[in-house]
Protein backbone atom coordinates (compact mmCIF):
# COMPACT_ATOMS: atom_id res chain seq x y z
CA UNK A 1 0.00 0.00 0.00
CA UNK A 2 2.53 2.20 0.96
CA UNK A 3 4.43 1.62 -2.43
CA UNK A 4 1.06 2.24 -4.52
CA UNK A 5 0.65 5.84 -2.48
CA UNK A 6 4.15 6.83 -3.29
CA UNK A 7 3.98 5.74 -6.81
CA UNK A 8 0.66 7.99 -7.14
CA UNK A 9 1.68 10.83 -5.39
CA UNK A 10 4.92 10.97 -7.85
CA UNK A 11 2.07 10.67 -10.97
CA UNK A 12 0.69 13.46 -9.42
CA UNK A 13 3.39 15.55 -8.91
CA UNK A 14 4.34 14.65 -12.38
CA UNK A 15 1.44 15.85 -13.89
CA UNK A 16 1.60 19.13 -11.81
CA UNK A 17 4.56 20.09 -13.38
CA UNK A 18 3.97 18.78 -16.64
CA UNK A 19 0.94 21.84 -16.67
CA UNK A 20 2.60 24.14 -15.01
CA UNK A 21 5.68 23.84 -16.87
CA UNK A 22 4.83 22.19 -20.84
CA UNK A 23 4.36 26.25 -21.79
CA UNK A 24 7.51 27.92 -20.79
CA UNK A 25 9.60 24.45 -22.19
CA UNK A 26 7.51 25.08 -25.06
CA UNK A 27 8.59 28.34 -25.51
CA UNK A 28 12.11 27.69 -24.60
CA UNK A 29 12.36 25.16 -27.34
CA UNK A 30 10.54 27.15 -29.88
CA UNK A 31 13.31 30.10 -29.44
CA UNK A 32 15.93 27.43 -29.98
CA UNK A 33 14.24 25.63 -33.04
CA UNK A 34 11.91 28.06 -34.67
CA UNK A 35 9.50 25.23 -35.48
CA UNK A 36 6.59 24.24 -33.91
CA UNK A 37 6.68 20.90 -34.64
CA UNK A 38 9.94 20.09 -33.47
CA UNK A 39 9.82 22.05 -30.26
CA UNK A 40 6.91 20.07 -29.43
CA UNK A 41 9.43 17.41 -30.03
CA UNK A 42 11.87 18.76 -28.16
CA UNK A 43 9.35 19.25 -24.61
CA UNK A 44 7.61 15.45 -25.43
CA UNK A 45 11.46 14.72 -25.07
CA UNK A 46 11.84 16.46 -22.19
CA UNK A 47 9.28 15.24 -19.77
CA UNK A 48 10.18 11.60 -21.38
CA UNK A 49 13.51 11.91 -19.69
CA UNK A 50 12.36 13.50 -17.04
CA UNK A 51 9.32 10.99 -15.90
CA UNK A 52 12.28 8.26 -16.23
CA UNK A 53 13.96 9.93 -13.28
CA UNK A 54 11.42 11.38 -11.58
CA UNK A 55 11.92 9.76 -8.06
CA UNK A 56 15.66 10.71 -8.15
CA UNK A 57 15.15 14.12 -8.49
CA UNK A 58 15.57 14.94 -4.22
CA UNK A 59 14.44 18.54 -4.92
CA UNK A 60 11.08 18.69 -6.33
CA UNK A 61 11.15 22.65 -5.91
CA UNK A 62 14.22 22.50 -8.40
CA UNK A 63 12.23 20.61 -11.18
CA UNK A 64 11.61 23.76 -12.72
CA UNK A 65 15.43 24.89 -14.00
CA UNK A 66 16.04 20.63 -13.95
CA UNK A 67 13.05 20.86 -16.85
CA UNK A 68 14.29 23.69 -18.59
CA UNK A 69 17.90 22.51 -18.40
CA UNK A 70 17.19 19.22 -20.10
CA UNK A 71 14.77 20.93 -22.85
CA UNK A 72 17.67 23.22 -23.57
CA UNK A 73 19.83 20.55 -24.09
CA UNK A 74 17.18 18.21 -25.57
CA UNK A 75 16.80 21.33 -28.38
CA UNK A 76 20.16 21.87 -29.06
CA UNK A 77 20.56 18.31 -29.66
CA UNK A 78 17.79 18.37 -31.98
CA UNK A 79 19.12 21.44 -34.14
CA UNK A 80 22.78 20.78 -33.71
CA UNK A 81 22.52 17.38 -35.34
CA UNK A 82 20.65 17.00 -38.85
CA UNK A 83 21.08 13.42 -37.82
CA UNK A 84 18.00 13.94 -35.32
CA UNK A 85 15.90 11.14 -33.80
CA UNK A 86 12.65 11.46 -36.05
CA UNK A 87 9.43 10.62 -33.66
CA UNK A 88 6.66 11.03 -36.22
CA UNK A 89 6.67 8.21 -38.90
CA UNK A 90 7.25 8.42 -42.29
CA UNK A 91 4.65 10.66 -44.16
CA UNK A 92 3.66 12.85 -41.50
CA UNK A 93 3.74 16.18 -42.87
CA UNK A 94 4.19 19.65 -40.99
CA UNK A 95 3.20 22.77 -41.92
CA UNK A 96 4.77 25.88 -40.57
CA UNK A 97 2.73 28.46 -40.62
CA UNK A 98 4.84 30.70 -38.38
CA UNK A 99 7.32 30.98 -41.67
CA UNK A 100 4.74 34.04 -42.75
CA UNK A 101 4.40 35.63 -39.83
CA UNK A 102 8.69 35.69 -39.19
CA UNK A 103 9.29 37.05 -42.36
CA UNK A 104 6.25 39.66 -42.26
CA UNK A 105 7.73 41.01 -38.61
CA UNK A 106 11.15 42.08 -39.68
CA UNK A 107 12.77 39.51 -42.51
CA UNK A 108 16.10 41.41 -42.39
CA UNK A 109 16.89 40.43 -38.56
CA UNK A 110 14.70 37.06 -39.13
CA UNK A 111 17.64 36.14 -42.43
CA UNK A 112 20.69 36.79 -40.39
CA UNK A 113 19.26 35.35 -37.07
CA UNK A 114 18.26 32.09 -39.03
CA UNK A 115 21.89 32.06 -40.38
CA UNK A 116 23.42 32.28 -36.46
CA UNK A 117 25.05 28.79 -35.16
CA UNK A 118 22.78 27.17 -32.68
CA UNK A 119 24.34 27.83 -29.68
CA UNK A 120 24.40 31.32 -30.83
CA UNK A 121 20.66 31.67 -31.51
CA UNK A 122 20.28 29.57 -27.88
CA UNK A 123 21.88 32.23 -25.79
CA UNK A 124 20.66 35.07 -27.42
CA UNK A 125 17.01 33.95 -26.98
CA UNK A 126 17.32 32.62 -23.30
CA UNK A 127 19.18 36.28 -22.45
CA UNK A 128 17.20 38.40 -24.49
CA UNK A 129 13.85 36.31 -24.83
CA UNK A 130 13.03 34.74 -21.42
CA UNK A 131 15.26 37.27 -19.57
CA UNK A 132 18.42 34.79 -18.85
CA UNK A 133 21.44 36.61 -17.63
CA UNK A 134 24.72 34.97 -18.97
CA UNK A 135 25.58 32.48 -16.48
CA UNK A 136 22.12 31.44 -16.02
CA UNK A 137 22.07 30.73 -19.98
CA UNK A 138 25.59 29.28 -19.84
CA UNK A 139 24.10 26.52 -16.95
CA UNK A 140 20.95 25.40 -19.07
CA UNK A 141 23.02 25.03 -22.20
CA UNK A 142 25.59 22.97 -20.65
CA UNK A 143 28.30 25.46 -21.60
CA UNK A 144 30.91 27.52 -19.38
CA UNK A 145 30.18 31.31 -18.58
CA UNK A 146 33.10 32.44 -20.62
CA UNK A 147 31.29 29.99 -23.96
CA UNK A 148 28.04 31.76 -23.34
CA UNK A 149 29.51 35.38 -23.14
CA UNK A 150 31.70 34.26 -26.28
CA UNK A 151 28.79 33.36 -28.09
CA UNK A 152 26.43 35.98 -27.19
CA UNK A 153 29.07 38.67 -28.26
CA UNK A 154 30.28 36.90 -31.66
CA UNK A 155 26.06 36.70 -32.40
CA UNK A 156 25.43 40.76 -31.58
CA UNK A 157 28.74 41.60 -34.05
CA UNK A 158 27.53 39.32 -36.94
CA UNK A 159 24.20 40.57 -36.67
CA UNK A 160 24.72 44.16 -36.44
CA UNK A 161 27.26 44.20 -38.95
CA UNK A 162 24.93 41.89 -41.34
CA UNK A 163 22.38 44.47 -40.74
CA UNK A 164 24.16 47.57 -41.29
CA UNK A 165 23.69 48.56 -37.38
CA UNK A 166 27.25 49.22 -36.52
CA UNK B 1 27.10 52.61 -31.64
CA UNK B 2 24.33 52.71 -29.85
CA UNK B 3 23.75 49.56 -28.53
CA UNK B 4 20.29 49.93 -26.62
CA UNK B 5 17.41 50.07 -30.28
CA UNK B 6 19.41 47.05 -31.82
CA UNK B 7 18.89 44.79 -28.61
CA UNK B 8 15.07 46.40 -28.35
CA UNK B 9 14.86 45.34 -31.81
CA UNK B 10 15.88 41.99 -31.33
CA UNK B 11 13.54 41.74 -28.19
CA UNK B 12 10.88 43.19 -29.95
CA UNK B 13 11.35 40.34 -33.00
CA UNK B 14 11.68 37.47 -30.74
CA UNK B 15 8.57 38.58 -28.80
CA UNK B 16 6.69 38.83 -31.86
CA UNK B 17 7.81 36.01 -33.62
CA UNK B 18 7.65 33.36 -30.47
CA UNK B 19 4.85 30.84 -31.45
CA UNK B 20 1.87 29.68 -28.66
CA UNK B 21 2.04 26.51 -27.60
CA UNK B 22 -0.52 24.22 -29.96
CA UNK B 23 -3.81 23.11 -27.99
CA UNK B 24 -3.54 19.86 -26.20
CA UNK B 25 0.02 20.23 -25.87
CA UNK B 26 0.04 19.38 -22.00
CA UNK B 27 -2.19 16.20 -22.33
CA UNK B 28 -0.10 14.65 -25.75
CA UNK B 29 3.18 15.39 -23.35
CA UNK B 30 2.06 13.98 -20.68
CA UNK B 31 0.48 11.05 -22.19
CA UNK B 32 3.66 10.10 -23.90
CA UNK B 33 6.09 10.72 -20.87
CA UNK B 34 3.57 8.54 -18.68
CA UNK B 35 3.24 5.45 -20.45
CA UNK B 36 7.08 4.31 -19.71
CA UNK B 37 8.35 2.94 -16.49
CA UNK B 38 8.97 5.60 -14.13
CA UNK B 39 11.35 6.77 -12.25
CA UNK B 40 13.86 3.46 -11.51
CA UNK B 41 17.36 4.63 -11.78
CA UNK B 42 18.18 3.69 -15.81
CA UNK B 43 20.36 0.93 -14.54
CA UNK B 44 17.17 -0.86 -12.64
CA UNK B 45 15.43 0.01 -15.77
CA UNK B 46 17.84 -1.44 -17.88
CA UNK B 47 18.64 -4.95 -16.12
CA UNK B 48 14.49 -4.96 -15.80
CA UNK B 49 14.05 -4.60 -19.55
CA UNK B 50 16.79 -7.51 -20.31
CA UNK B 51 15.29 -9.26 -17.61
CA UNK B 52 11.95 -9.25 -19.25
CA UNK B 53 13.20 -10.05 -23.00
CA UNK B 54 15.06 -13.22 -21.98
CA UNK B 55 12.13 -14.21 -20.04
CA UNK B 56 9.39 -13.51 -22.79
CA UNK B 57 12.22 -14.74 -25.56
CA UNK B 58 13.35 -17.80 -23.16
CA UNK B 59 16.46 -18.13 -25.46
CA UNK B 60 20.07 -17.26 -25.10
CA UNK B 61 21.17 -14.32 -27.23
CA UNK B 62 24.17 -16.33 -28.50
CA UNK B 63 26.60 -14.03 -29.92
CA UNK B 64 30.69 -14.34 -29.89
CA UNK B 65 31.17 -12.39 -26.65
CA UNK B 66 34.04 -10.14 -26.96
CA UNK B 67 34.39 -11.28 -23.39
CA UNK B 68 33.72 -14.32 -21.81
CA UNK B 69 33.05 -12.28 -18.03
CA UNK B 70 30.73 -13.64 -15.76
CA UNK B 71 28.08 -11.42 -14.68
CA UNK B 72 27.34 -9.16 -17.61
CA UNK B 73 23.53 -8.11 -18.83
CA UNK B 74 22.36 -10.35 -21.01
CA UNK B 75 22.46 -9.60 -24.90
CA UNK B 76 19.43 -8.07 -26.45
CA UNK B 77 17.82 -10.20 -29.27
CA UNK B 78 18.49 -9.27 -32.91
CA UNK B 79 16.03 -10.13 -35.55
CA UNK B 80 17.02 -11.35 -38.44
CA UNK B 81 18.55 -8.83 -41.54
CA UNK B 82 17.06 -7.62 -44.10
CA UNK B 83 18.85 -6.02 -47.45
CA UNK B 84 18.03 -2.58 -48.63
CA UNK B 85 18.98 -1.07 -51.80
CA UNK B 86 20.10 2.25 -52.90
CA UNK B 87 17.52 4.40 -52.23
CA UNK B 88 15.46 6.77 -55.11
CA UNK B 89 17.73 9.70 -55.88
CA UNK B 90 16.66 13.37 -54.38
CA UNK B 91 14.41 15.98 -55.31
CA UNK B 92 14.92 18.81 -52.51
CA UNK B 93 18.09 20.99 -51.43
CA UNK B 94 20.87 19.11 -50.14
CA UNK B 95 23.11 20.31 -46.86
CA UNK B 96 25.67 18.78 -44.54
CA UNK B 97 26.00 18.75 -41.04
CA UNK B 98 29.40 16.68 -41.26
CA UNK B 99 32.32 15.01 -42.68
CA UNK B 100 34.20 11.72 -42.73
CA UNK B 101 36.69 11.79 -45.29
CA UNK B 102 38.38 8.59 -45.56
CA UNK B 103 41.25 9.76 -48.23
CA UNK B 104 41.36 12.76 -50.16
CA UNK B 105 39.05 11.66 -52.75
CA UNK B 106 36.70 9.06 -50.71
CA UNK B 107 34.26 10.17 -47.89
CA UNK B 108 31.42 9.99 -46.21
CA UNK B 109 28.76 12.67 -45.34
CA UNK B 110 25.76 13.36 -42.79
CA UNK B 111 23.15 14.97 -44.77
CA UNK B 112 19.87 16.63 -45.01
CA UNK B 113 17.65 17.32 -47.51
CA UNK B 114 15.20 20.13 -47.22
CA UNK B 115 11.06 20.10 -47.90
CA UNK B 116 10.16 22.30 -49.85
CA UNK B 117 9.45 24.99 -46.82
CA UNK B 118 13.06 24.83 -45.44
CA UNK B 119 12.45 22.25 -43.13
CA UNK B 120 14.47 19.11 -43.51
CA UNK B 121 12.22 15.96 -45.23
CA UNK B 122 14.86 13.44 -44.95
CA UNK B 123 17.99 12.72 -43.16
CA UNK B 124 21.03 11.61 -45.57
CA UNK B 125 23.89 9.02 -45.51
CA UNK B 126 25.89 11.34 -48.66
CA UNK B 127 28.89 9.64 -50.37
CA UNK B 128 31.74 10.98 -52.33
CA UNK B 129 34.81 9.59 -54.76
CA UNK B 130 36.25 12.97 -55.94
CA UNK B 131 37.03 14.86 -52.86
CA UNK B 132 33.27 16.54 -52.35
CA UNK B 133 33.04 17.42 -55.49
CA UNK B 134 29.61 15.35 -56.16
CA UNK B 135 27.75 13.18 -53.42
CA UNK B 136 26.28 10.25 -54.10
CA UNK B 137 22.96 9.49 -51.96
CA UNK B 138 23.60 6.40 -50.31
CA UNK B 139 20.97 6.40 -47.44
CA UNK B 140 18.87 3.44 -46.64
CA UNK B 141 15.58 3.90 -48.43
CA UNK B 142 12.77 5.79 -46.35
CA UNK B 143 10.62 4.92 -44.22
CA UNK B 144 13.82 4.05 -42.42
CA UNK B 145 15.87 7.42 -41.10
CA UNK B 146 19.47 7.81 -39.87
CA UNK B 147 19.54 9.33 -36.40
CA UNK B 148 23.40 8.54 -35.83
CA UNK B 149 26.14 7.38 -38.13
CA UNK B 150 29.85 5.79 -37.99
CA UNK B 151 32.53 4.89 -40.88
CA UNK B 152 35.09 3.29 -40.77
CA UNK B 153 36.83 3.19 -44.21
CA UNK B 154 35.65 3.70 -47.53
CA UNK B 155 33.29 0.73 -47.67
CA UNK B 156 32.06 -0.02 -43.97
CA UNK B 157 29.23 2.48 -42.47
CA UNK B 158 26.88 1.87 -39.62
CA UNK B 159 23.64 4.20 -38.55
CA UNK B 160 21.06 4.00 -36.01
CA UNK B 161 17.48 4.87 -35.85
CA UNK B 162 15.74 4.76 -33.03
CA UNK B 163 11.83 3.68 -31.52
CA UNK B 164 11.76 4.55 -27.96
CA UNK B 165 10.00 2.05 -26.06
CA UNK B 166 10.92 -0.47 -29.12
CA UNK B 167 13.95 -1.09 -30.28
CA UNK B 168 16.86 0.47 -32.11
CA UNK B 169 17.78 -0.40 -35.37
CA UNK B 170 21.53 -0.56 -36.88
CA UNK B 171 22.33 -0.58 -40.47
CA UNK B 172 25.44 -1.76 -41.82
CA UNK B 173 27.10 -1.19 -44.81
CA UNK B 174 29.79 -3.27 -46.44
CA UNK B 175 29.84 -1.91 -49.83
CA UNK B 176 30.10 1.80 -49.95
CA UNK B 177 26.55 1.98 -49.36
CA UNK B 178 25.01 0.19 -52.17
CA UNK B 179 23.87 -2.22 -50.09
CA UNK B 180 22.43 -1.96 -46.08
CA UNK B 181 21.54 -4.77 -43.71
CA UNK B 182 19.35 -3.81 -40.80
CA UNK B 183 20.00 -5.42 -37.26
CA UNK B 184 17.37 -4.84 -34.50
CA UNK B 185 17.85 -4.47 -31.40
CA UNK B 186 15.11 -4.52 -28.57
CA UNK B 187 16.15 -2.08 -26.30
CA UNK B 188 13.56 -0.16 -24.41
CA UNK B 189 15.25 2.50 -22.71
CA UNK B 190 17.74 3.33 -26.15
CA UNK B 191 16.57 7.14 -27.04
CA UNK B 192 19.89 7.87 -29.04
CA UNK B 193 22.14 9.32 -29.76
CA UNK B 194 24.34 6.74 -30.42
CA UNK B 195 28.28 6.85 -30.42
CA UNK B 196 30.10 4.91 -32.49
CA UNK B 197 33.48 3.56 -32.73
CA UNK B 198 35.28 0.56 -34.52
CA UNK B 199 38.61 -0.78 -34.98
CA UNK B 200 38.37 -3.03 -37.88
CA UNK B 201 35.11 -4.01 -40.04
CA UNK B 202 34.46 -6.65 -37.32
CA UNK B 203 35.24 -5.20 -34.17
CA UNK B 204 32.90 -1.97 -33.09
CA UNK B 205 30.79 -0.74 -29.86
CA UNK B 206 28.19 2.17 -29.71
CA UNK B 207 27.22 3.38 -26.42
CA UNK B 208 23.37 4.64 -26.79
CA UNK B 209 21.69 7.39 -24.52
CA UNK B 210 19.02 6.51 -22.18
CA UNK B 211 18.46 9.80 -21.07
CA UNK B 212 20.35 12.36 -19.00
CA UNK B 213 19.40 14.67 -15.99
CA UNK B 214 20.88 17.68 -14.11
CA UNK B 215 24.87 16.49 -14.52
CA UNK B 216 24.34 12.80 -15.43
CA UNK B 217 23.82 11.08 -18.18
CA UNK B 218 22.56 6.86 -18.26
CA UNK B 219 22.86 4.79 -21.20
CA UNK B 220 24.38 1.20 -22.69
CA UNK B 221 27.21 0.01 -24.46
CA UNK B 222 26.89 -2.41 -27.16
CA UNK B 223 29.55 -4.60 -28.89
CA UNK B 224 30.26 -6.64 -31.94
CA UNK B 225 32.85 -8.81 -33.33
CA UNK B 226 30.84 -10.04 -36.50
CA UNK B 227 30.42 -6.34 -38.21
CA UNK B 228 27.19 -5.33 -36.78
CA UNK B 229 25.61 -8.26 -37.59
CA UNK B 230 25.13 -9.20 -33.56
CA UNK B 231 24.98 -6.82 -30.73
CA UNK B 232 25.89 -7.95 -27.24
CA UNK B 233 24.91 -5.59 -24.89
CA UNK B 234 28.41 -5.23 -22.19
CA UNK B 235 27.48 -2.63 -19.71
CA UNK B 236 25.01 -0.27 -18.32
CA UNK B 237 25.71 2.86 -16.68
CA UNK B 238 25.70 2.21 -12.51
CA UNK B 239 23.82 5.26 -10.66
CA UNK B 240 26.08 4.42 -7.96
CA UNK B 241 29.52 5.43 -10.32
CA UNK B 242 30.83 2.10 -8.04
CA UNK B 243 34.31 1.48 -9.04
CA UNK B 244 34.75 -0.14 -11.80
CA UNK B 245 30.82 0.63 -13.69
CA UNK B 246 30.04 2.24 -16.61
CA UNK B 247 30.13 5.92 -15.08
CA UNK B 248 26.57 7.62 -14.72
CA UNK B 249 27.66 10.62 -13.70
CA UNK B 250 28.21 13.26 -16.87
CA UNK B 251 27.02 14.00 -20.00
CA UNK B 252 28.73 11.57 -22.60
CA UNK B 253 30.41 12.95 -25.43
CA UNK B 254 31.40 9.76 -26.83
CA UNK B 255 33.45 6.72 -26.65
CA UNK B 256 36.83 5.38 -28.59
CA UNK B 257 38.64 2.13 -28.63
CA UNK B 258 41.99 1.45 -29.73
CA UNK B 259 41.68 -1.94 -30.08
CA UNK B 260 39.39 -4.83 -29.01
CA UNK B 261 40.21 -4.81 -25.39
CA UNK B 262 40.55 -0.92 -24.95
CA UNK B 263 38.34 1.83 -25.00
CA UNK B 264 37.86 5.25 -23.15
CA UNK B 265 34.61 7.17 -22.52
CA UNK B 266 34.52 10.68 -22.15
CA UNK B 267 31.82 12.99 -20.18
CA UNK B 268 31.08 17.09 -19.33
CA UNK B 269 30.81 17.09 -15.45
CA UNK B 270 30.39 20.10 -13.68
CA UNK B 271 33.29 19.35 -11.31
CA UNK B 272 36.74 19.99 -11.28
CA UNK B 273 37.17 18.61 -14.77
CA UNK B 274 35.91 16.79 -17.26
CA UNK B 275 35.60 13.02 -16.87
CA UNK B 276 38.09 10.19 -18.94
CA UNK B 277 37.16 6.31 -17.98
CA UNK B 278 39.22 3.51 -19.49
CA UNK B 279 38.80 -0.17 -20.13
CA UNK B 280 41.01 -2.91 -20.58
CA UNK B 281 38.36 -5.60 -21.02
CA UNK B 282 36.64 -4.81 -23.89
CA UNK B 283 34.02 -2.41 -22.10
CA UNK B 284 32.55 -4.72 -19.46
CA UNK B 285 34.45 -2.21 -16.37
CA UNK B 286 35.59 0.89 -16.49
CA UNK B 287 38.02 3.28 -14.34
CA UNK B 288 38.59 6.87 -13.83
CA UNK B 289 41.79 8.25 -15.39
CA UNK B 290 43.08 10.93 -13.74
CA UNK B 291 45.15 13.67 -16.05
CA UNK B 292 46.31 16.83 -14.81
CA UNK B 293 45.16 20.06 -15.55
CA UNK B 294 48.18 22.97 -16.23
CA UNK B 295 49.18 25.89 -13.49
CA UNK B 296 46.61 28.54 -14.57
CA UNK B 297 44.09 26.70 -16.47
CA UNK B 298 40.65 26.37 -15.37
CA UNK B 299 38.48 22.96 -16.83
CA UNK B 300 35.87 23.44 -14.09
CA UNK B 301 31.96 23.72 -14.49
CA UNK B 302 31.59 21.13 -17.21
CA UNK B 303 33.65 21.94 -20.02
CA UNK B 304 33.74 20.14 -23.32
CA UNK B 305 35.53 16.88 -24.26
CA UNK B 306 36.89 14.95 -26.64
CA UNK B 307 37.18 11.21 -26.58
CA UNK B 308 40.71 10.14 -27.09
CA UNK B 309 41.80 9.53 -30.81
CA UNK B 310 45.19 7.26 -31.54
CA UNK B 311 47.72 7.13 -34.30
CA UNK B 312 48.65 4.30 -33.18
CA UNK B 313 48.97 1.53 -29.99
CA UNK B 314 50.95 4.36 -28.10
CA UNK B 315 50.33 7.96 -29.77
CA UNK B 316 46.84 9.59 -29.33
CA UNK B 317 45.50 12.81 -28.03
CA UNK B 318 42.02 14.70 -26.34
CA UNK B 319 41.42 18.00 -26.23
CA UNK B 320 39.28 20.03 -23.38
CA UNK B 321 37.34 22.95 -24.15
CA UNK B 322 38.79 26.21 -22.34
CA UNK B 323 39.70 29.81 -23.20
CA UNK B 324 42.55 28.45 -24.36
CA UNK B 325 42.03 24.82 -25.82
CA UNK B 326 43.97 22.00 -23.89
CA UNK B 327 45.35 19.34 -26.02
CA UNK B 328 46.42 16.18 -24.18
CA UNK B 329 48.75 14.11 -25.73
CA UNK B 330 50.12 10.38 -24.90
CA UNK B 331 53.19 8.19 -26.17
CA UNK B 332 52.41 5.47 -23.58
CA UNK B 333 48.98 4.36 -25.02
CA UNK B 334 47.28 6.30 -22.72
CA UNK B 335 49.01 5.34 -19.08
CA UNK B 336 50.25 8.88 -18.99
CA UNK B 337 48.43 12.33 -20.85
CA UNK B 338 50.84 15.27 -21.16
CA UNK B 339 48.81 18.80 -21.94
CA UNK B 340 49.73 20.97 -24.39
CA UNK B 341 48.07 24.50 -24.09
CA UNK B 342 46.49 25.98 -27.77
CA UNK B 343 47.13 29.55 -28.47
CA UNK B 344 43.06 29.58 -28.65
CA UNK B 345 39.81 28.26 -28.21
CA UNK B 346 38.53 25.77 -30.84
CA UNK B 347 38.52 22.22 -32.36
CA UNK B 348 42.02 20.21 -33.20
CA UNK B 349 42.42 17.98 -36.06
CA UNK B 350 45.35 15.95 -36.13
CA UNK B 351 46.83 14.46 -39.45
CA UNK B 352 49.29 12.52 -36.96
CA UNK B 353 50.89 12.19 -33.67
CA UNK B 354 52.96 15.55 -34.96
CA UNK B 355 51.01 17.26 -37.32
CA UNK B 356 47.92 18.95 -36.34
CA UNK B 357 45.41 22.35 -37.05
CA UNK B 358 43.29 24.18 -34.98
CA UNK B 359 40.61 26.23 -36.02
CA UNK B 360 39.81 29.29 -33.56
CA UNK B 361 35.97 29.52 -32.30
CA UNK B 362 36.29 33.45 -31.56
CA UNK B 363 37.81 34.63 -35.19
CA UNK B 364 38.30 32.07 -37.56
CA UNK B 365 41.93 31.53 -37.30
CA UNK B 366 43.63 28.85 -38.73
CA UNK B 367 46.57 27.52 -36.40
CA UNK B 368 49.10 24.71 -37.24
CA UNK B 369 51.37 22.30 -35.55
CA UNK B 370 54.54 20.46 -36.36
CA UNK B 371 55.39 18.88 -32.97
CA UNK B 372 52.00 17.30 -31.61
CA UNK B 373 50.86 20.47 -30.41
CA UNK B 374 53.91 22.48 -28.28
CA UNK B 375 54.34 24.95 -30.72
CA UNK B 376 51.93 26.76 -33.09
CA UNK B 377 51.46 29.06 -36.05
CA UNK B 378 48.32 30.58 -37.79
CA UNK B 379 48.46 29.93 -40.90
CA UNK B 380 45.00 31.65 -42.14
CA UNK B 381 41.65 32.44 -41.72
CA UNK B 382 38.57 30.91 -42.59
CA UNK B 383 36.36 33.60 -40.84
CA UNK B 384 33.98 34.19 -43.56
CA UNK B 385 32.32 30.99 -43.40
CA UNK B 386 31.30 31.59 -39.90
CA UNK B 387 31.67 29.24 -37.01
CA UNK B 388 33.66 25.93 -38.54
CA UNK B 389 32.83 22.16 -37.50
CA UNK B 390 33.94 18.79 -38.56
CA UNK B 391 37.30 20.26 -39.34
CA UNK B 392 39.04 17.11 -40.67
CA UNK B 393 42.37 17.18 -42.32
CA UNK B 394 43.55 13.85 -44.85
CA UNK B 395 46.98 15.27 -45.47
CA UNK B 396 49.47 17.98 -45.01
CA UNK B 397 47.36 20.44 -47.83
CA UNK B 398 44.19 18.87 -47.77
CA UNK B 399 41.72 19.61 -45.44
CA UNK B 400 37.83 19.62 -45.08
CA UNK B 401 35.65 21.50 -42.80
CA UNK B 402 31.46 22.44 -42.60
CA UNK B 403 29.80 25.64 -41.98
CA UNK B 404 27.82 26.61 -39.30
CA UNK B 405 26.05 28.95 -41.16
CA UNK B 406 22.70 28.04 -42.71
CA UNK B 407 22.36 26.15 -45.21
CA UNK B 408 25.26 23.94 -43.24
CA UNK B 409 27.82 23.90 -46.26
CA UNK B 410 31.35 21.76 -47.34
CA UNK B 411 34.49 24.27 -47.57
CA UNK B 412 37.99 23.09 -48.38
CA UNK B 413 41.31 24.01 -48.61
CA UNK B 414 44.38 22.65 -50.55
CA UNK B 415 47.06 25.16 -49.16
CA UNK B 416 47.17 23.67 -45.41
CA UNK B 417 44.57 25.71 -44.43
CA UNK B 418 45.79 29.34 -45.40
CA UNK B 419 43.17 29.67 -48.24
CA UNK B 420 39.38 28.12 -48.35
CA UNK B 421 36.71 27.78 -50.68
CA UNK B 422 33.02 26.78 -50.79
CA UNK B 423 31.72 23.61 -52.65
CA UNK B 424 28.27 23.62 -53.74
CA UNK B 425 26.86 19.99 -52.60
CA UNK B 426 26.00 18.54 -55.56
CA UNK B 427 24.07 15.26 -54.84
CA UNK B 428 23.09 12.22 -57.79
Amino acid sequence: MAADDTARADRQAFELAVRAETRSLFALAFSILRDAAEAEDAVQDTMEIAWRSWRSLRDRDRASAWLKRICVRRSLDLRRNLFRRLLLSEGDVRDHPNEAKLDALDPDLDRVFRRLSPKQRAVIALHYQHGFNLDECAALMGARPGTARSHLARALATMRKELGDE
Amino acid sequence: MNKQPFEDRLRHYLTRTAEAPPAGIEDRVLSAAMSQPAGHSRLVQAFAATAALVVVAGIAFAVHGIRQNAGQPSGPKPTPSAVYPTPAPLTGAVSVSSIHMITSSIGWADGAEAASDGSVASLLVLRTSDGGAHWRNVTPPRPWQPSSTGYFDENSAWAASFYPHKYLSIMRTSDGGNHWHETRIMDANAIGPADFSFVDTNHGWFFVSYGYGASHEAGGLYGTVDGGAHWEMLATTDASDKPGAMPFSGDKTGISFVDARTGWLTATYPGPKPLLYVTHDGGSTWNAVNYPVPSGVDLAGGRAITPPRFFSSTTGEFEVDADQTVIYVTGDGGATWSPRVAPDSGSASFLNARTAWLVSTNGGTIYRSLDGGLHWSATGHAVAFGPLQSVQFVSTVTGFAVTTLEPPGLITTTDGGLTWNQVPITVS
